[in-house]
């Protein structure tokens, strides 16, 4: 069913919402800019769908080109369109969640003034992450890249007129640029090794830095240059730390949250921020050979959870809880990712299992950040949990569809977020058990670190449910009329998303449907099916129930507990609200320097090159003043000068011509 | 090069140069076209010359067509001096010096510009000739008692 | 002719640049001041420059009494030119034109242009003199005014021409004219009946010039009157 051409259809009817938004929007679309926006993306949902159901294209991976973008000696670029089992995963995912988001916008977004801007801005969106997903070199990955970061910051900063909005969307932009740096210098570095060094010639029609390049030539490189493959590995995993939000980079996450909340929901959860983990799934034919680059993405990972779950447990804005959330998550995935150690089905094994758990998470993350966002609307903008309170009588399907992401992100069997995390946990136990030699006790280490991110997820998650809609009912003042449950079309994806994260994870994992689609992807296709482990399955839910008694009886039962705990442990308790004073320090070590680099440069710019660029402007003027005492405007003097030039051209004729 | 055509045009190259010098540095603007009328002149005396050393007419030929075009030029430049001296009342070409930049200092020492004025001739004493043929009858009385007769400067 | 012989380098710079020399200090000293004209130094000078002229320029290849009429009118010619540039007074600078213009008449009758002299005499001397008189005395000109005794620029003027002078008489010794020139003897033959063969060279060569000429004279008539009669309402 699905032809060559028609994958463009993907990317390309999102592109013709936003353009036609962005040309029309203002005057004739004012209020109903949504509809090509959700029209656009539905068109795209429809027929990655239809990619899914209709296996031949995740047999078969295949490449359509569109046209040459340019071509610079040995290296030719095209654009084109890659698609294999991953590719298709993922655009399914970003469709169908971008979809219901762009619905539960729709109700969202109603009265701004910046309506068609919005949908403008994710139907961008939309096509960049699409494109993304869908390039087929490393360079088009690249420009689809800082696309989504182009939009991550026009949708950040969507109420530009508040400073912290702006400053919050800068910082998100320029932290992001710092991992794209290192990003692009893997590959430039991919490009040297695999042109020069190597000195490979691509089959005709395929470029240097094409996937596939990468695939044939990867164990040749790995003989040859093992050393500049983990350097190459570990700058291409640098833009994966900007772009998914790990230790060190992280800092511009929780701060993103001054966007919408739909821009959170869609892009600062479920799709932008997997793109680091998506980039570093599709490498894996690389990635195999270096286990020590494994290693440091799995430590990394591995911090990033661990911190970011602490953080979580003291913070009391309700999306900053989420957002902390999603970066303690995107860590497992990450840790998940660096537990394949060297060994071929061992990765396939740990890159699926990510894989699952990105799927997963993308539906129940998009659905407690819509939650948040219709508590949101009915509390009149004020998201911090201390001033709400019991609103499980007010907002019914609210309250019950987060009761239901809320236990999925905890990792109650039989939702989804269970059969994920088992599998990740089993992963990380293998490479414990089966790794490269000299790493296997870091991955024990890892694995407990992960028990003790899901007990801490457990616990904030429910904490967070717990303080929102249970206890005596609170409503602060700004809510006003407002205080009752979200309309139809916010309710209704609410719904969808939480009966998708329900089913699932049933529907894929204990049936391995998820396996066998993706053991198709190169680099993914060496593992068997994963089989049940009844230790790590207990200990997982164990540890997820424990976490949700706690958070029950600290924050129902007792809630004296949480301050008596806070003021028993306060030097714990401030790290914990302060986000360990990591901002403090950027600034004080990178950003003030940085400044007053910038301030020197600029008085070196005024005092020397603006005067000696005056200098040079003031040599013409200074010859016109001499050459004006000749413009006397007599005849006479114009007459003296034609003749001095006949006389010197009559000489000059005569004596040399 | 004949002894004959060699003098002629050095002839000619000499009231040239005197054409050009009296052009440059004359300032009455009847006397600077006389000196045009000089590099003129001297062009036909060339013209003549190579007629004259070639053997055929077609030096003199074309000098007729200098003439022409002189007698025209003279014409007209002398009606345009004309209508200039009515604008400003003097035939300087120093007046003239709008297109020039404004601040340029003029080279005319200050006491002389007081003085734009013509050196007071001596009255002199011309004939008064004695009228030819018959006086006309004019309806007024007789011309010698008409206003303004007796001066002749 | 001194500087037609194979002169050494020395000489050369001498030859061309004496006279020019001479005659450069006699014009400024005739016109440097208001008070100084006609003083007798700046007369010998320019007298010793006409006569150094003379001694290294002039080429006394001719027979006798051409030469000497040829000096005559040359002379003629050259003291007329002084004098029309020294001089002050407009109306007395066009009678020394006139004088300029009978003797290159002079000269154009040795060389066989009669008609030609006969013309240029009727229409310089005859109507432009004195349409320049008439002008004159419509711009109320009675005497020189300060601005006739004042000389703009004489040294740059006198430098100019001095060097455009010295090339050009260079030149002359170096030239050879290209094509047939004539023995001297050779062209007293035409020098019969010259009006009728000057007739013949502008009618039957020239007819399209000569028609066009006219109608030039024709356009330069009515521009004259157009710009008079504008010039008159103006005034009025």
């Amino acid at each position: 069913m699905p032809s060559d051409a028609l994958i463009w259809l993907i990317p390309a009817s999102p592109l013709a919402a936003a353009v036609l938004i962005a040309l029309a929007g203002k005057r004739w679309l004012r209020t109903s800019s949504h509809i090509p926006c959700i029209a656009g993306i539905g068109i795209s949902a429809l027929y990655a769908l239809g990619l899914l159901f209709a296996t031949s294209v995740s047999e078969h991976p295949h490449t359509s080109i569109a046209y040459q973008w340019f071509s610079i000696g040995d290296l030719t670029v095209p654009v084109a369109a890659y698609a294999d089992a991953l590719t298709v995963m993922m655009l399914v995912m970003v469709t169908c969640v971008g979809f219901m988001v762009a619905i539960f916008a729709a109700g969202y977004m109603h009265g701004d003034g910046g309506y068609p801007r919005f949908f403008a801005e994710v139907s961008l969106f939309v096509f960049s992450m699409t494109m993304l997903v869908l390039s087929s070199n490393l360079l088009l990955l690249y420009v689809f890249w800082e696309a989504v970061g182009l939009c991550s910051y026009l949708l950040i900063g969507f109420w530009y007129e508040k400073p912290s909005a702006a400053a919050a969307a800068k910082k998100a932009f320029l932290v992001n640029r710092i991992g794209d740096f290192g990003f692009a210098i893997g590959i430039f570095l991919i490009w040297m090794l695999v042109g020069k060094h190597l000195n490979w010639q691509p089959p005709a029609g395929q470029s240097l830095l094409d996937y596939t390049t990468i695939f044939q030539v990867a164990g040749e490189l790995n003989a040859k240059y093992h050393g500049w493959l983990i350097v190459a590995s570990l700058c291409l995993f640098a833009g994966a730390v900007g772009k998914s939000a790990q230790f060190p980079l992280h800092v511009w996450l929780p701060d993103a949250m001054e966007g919408p909340t739909p821009v959170s929901a869609l892009i600062h959860a479920a799709t932008m921020v997997t793109a680091g983990v998506y980039m570093i799934a599709r490498l894996s034919p690389m990635l195999v050979h270096v286990p020590e680059a494994q290693l440091v993405v799995a430590i990394i990972g591995g911090i990033t959870a661990l911190l970011a779950a602490l953080i979580a447990l003291t913070q009391h804005d309700l999306k900053r809880i989420l957002a902390y959330s999603t970066v303690s998550q995107l860590g497992l995935m990450f840790v998940a990712l660096g537990s394949g150690s060297g060994n071929a089905q061992l990765l396939s094994a740990a890159g699926i299992a990510a894989l699952f758990h990105l799927f997963a998470h993308a539906f129940f993350k998009a659905l407690l950040f819509l939650g948040a966002g219709s508590v949101m609307h009915a509390m009149g903008n004020v998201i911090d949990i201390r001033r709400f309170g019991g609103l499980r009588k007010i907002m019914p399907v609210t309250h019950w569809t987060f009761l239901v992401g809320s236990l999925a992100l905890a990792g109650i069997p039989p939702l989804s977020g269970f059969w994920s995390k088992d599998e990740i946990l089993v992963v990380v136990g293998e490479a414990a058990a089966h790794g490269h030699e000299p790493y296997r006790n870091y991955y024990a280490i890892l694995q407990n670190v992960a028990l003790l991110v899901s007990l801490l997820t457990a616990f904030y998650t429910f904490r967070a449910y717990f303080k929102t809609f249970w206890g005596e009912t609170k409503i602060p003042k700004e809510a006003g009329h407002h205080a009752h449950e979200s309309p139809r079309v916010m309710t209704w994806p609410l719904v969808a998303l939480a009966v998708c994260a329900a089913l699932v994870g049933v529907a894929l994992g204990p049936t391995h449907a998820f396996f066998h689609h993706l053991e198709h992807t190169p680099g993914l296709d060496a593992a068997d099916p994963p089989h049940m482990s009844l230790p790590v399955m207990a200990m997982g839910t164990m540890a997820g129930l424990l976490g949700i008694s706690m958070a029950w009886y600290i924050y129902v039962r007792r809630p004296s507990v949480a301050m008596n705990l806070s003021l028993q442990f306060p030097r714990a308790y401030l790290f914990s609200l302060h986000k360990f004073f990591l901002d403090e320090v950027y600034v004080r070590f990178i950003v003030r320097p940085i400044e007053g680099l910038a301030a020197d440069s600029g008085t070196f710019d005024k005092s020397f090159i603006d005067r000696a660029v005056e200098l040079v402007g003031g040599v013409p003027a200074w010859f016109g003043r001499g050459f004006r005492q000749w413009q006397t405007g007599l005849v006479q003097s114009y007459a003296a000068i034609m003749f001095m030039g006949v006389a010197v051209l009559v000489a000059l004729i005569f004596f040399i011509g | 090069m004949t002894p004959q055509l060699h003098n002629s045009l050095l002839i000619g190259a000499v009231l040239f140069v005197f054409g050009t010098v009296g052009f440059l540095t004359r300032r009455n603007l009847i006397v600077m076209f006389l000196s045009v009328e000089l590099m003129l002149q001297a062009v036909a005396l060339n013209l003549i010359a190579f007629g004259h050393a070639y053997g055929n007419f077609q030096g003199q030929a074309f000098t007729v067509f200098v003439l022409t075009v002189a007698a025209c030029e003279a014409a007209i430049a002398l009606v345009l001096f004309l209508a200039i001296y009515q604008q400003r009342k003097t035939l300087d070409v120093s007046i003239w010096h709008e297109l020039g930049e404004v601040d340029i200092r003029e080279d005319e020492p200050e006491r002389t510009k007081v003085a734009m004025q013509t050196e007071p001739v001596p009255p002199q004493d011309f004939e008064i000739l004695t009228p030819a043929g018959r006086e006309p009858v004019l309806p007024n009385g007789s011309p010698k008692t008409r206003e303004g007769a007796s001066s002749r400067a | 002719m001194l500087l037609a012989e194979e002169a050494t380098a020395v000489n050369l710079p001498m030859a061309l640049g004496l006279p020019i020399v001479l005659g450069a200090i006699g014009y400024l000293l005739a016109v440097a001041s208001p008070l100084r004209r006609k003083s007798v130094p700046a007369g010998v000078c320019l007298l010793c420059a006409a006569i150094s002229g003379w001694v290294f320029w002039w080429w006394p290849g001719q027979p006798p009494v051409e030469g000497a009429l040829c000096v005559a009118f040359a002379s003629l010619m050259v003291a007329c030119g002084c004098g029309m540039q020294v001089e002050a007074n407009p109306v007395y600078a066009a009678l020394w034109f006139a004088l300029v213009i009978l003797s290159t008449c002079g000269f154009f009758l040795m060389e066989g242009a009669a008609f030609i002299s006969a013309a240029t005499i009727i229409v310089y001397a005859g109507a432009i003199i004195v349409t320049f008189l008439f002008v004159i005395m419509l711009a109320r000109q009675t005497g020189s005014s300060i601005y006739d005794r004042r000389f703009r620029n004489p040294l740059l003027s006198i430098s100019l021409g001095g060097l455009l002078l010295a090339v050009l008489v260079y030149s002359f010794q170096q030239a050879r004219p290209v094509g047939a020139v004539a023995a001297a003897g050779a062209l007293t033959a035409l020098e019969v009946d010259t009006v009728m063969q000057l007739g013949n060279a502008l009618f039957v060569d020239h007819l399209w010039s000569v028609e066009i000429a006219g109608v030039l004279l024709l356009v330069a008539t009515f521009g004259t009157i157009l710009i008079a009669i504008q010039t008159r309402e103006d005034a009025a």
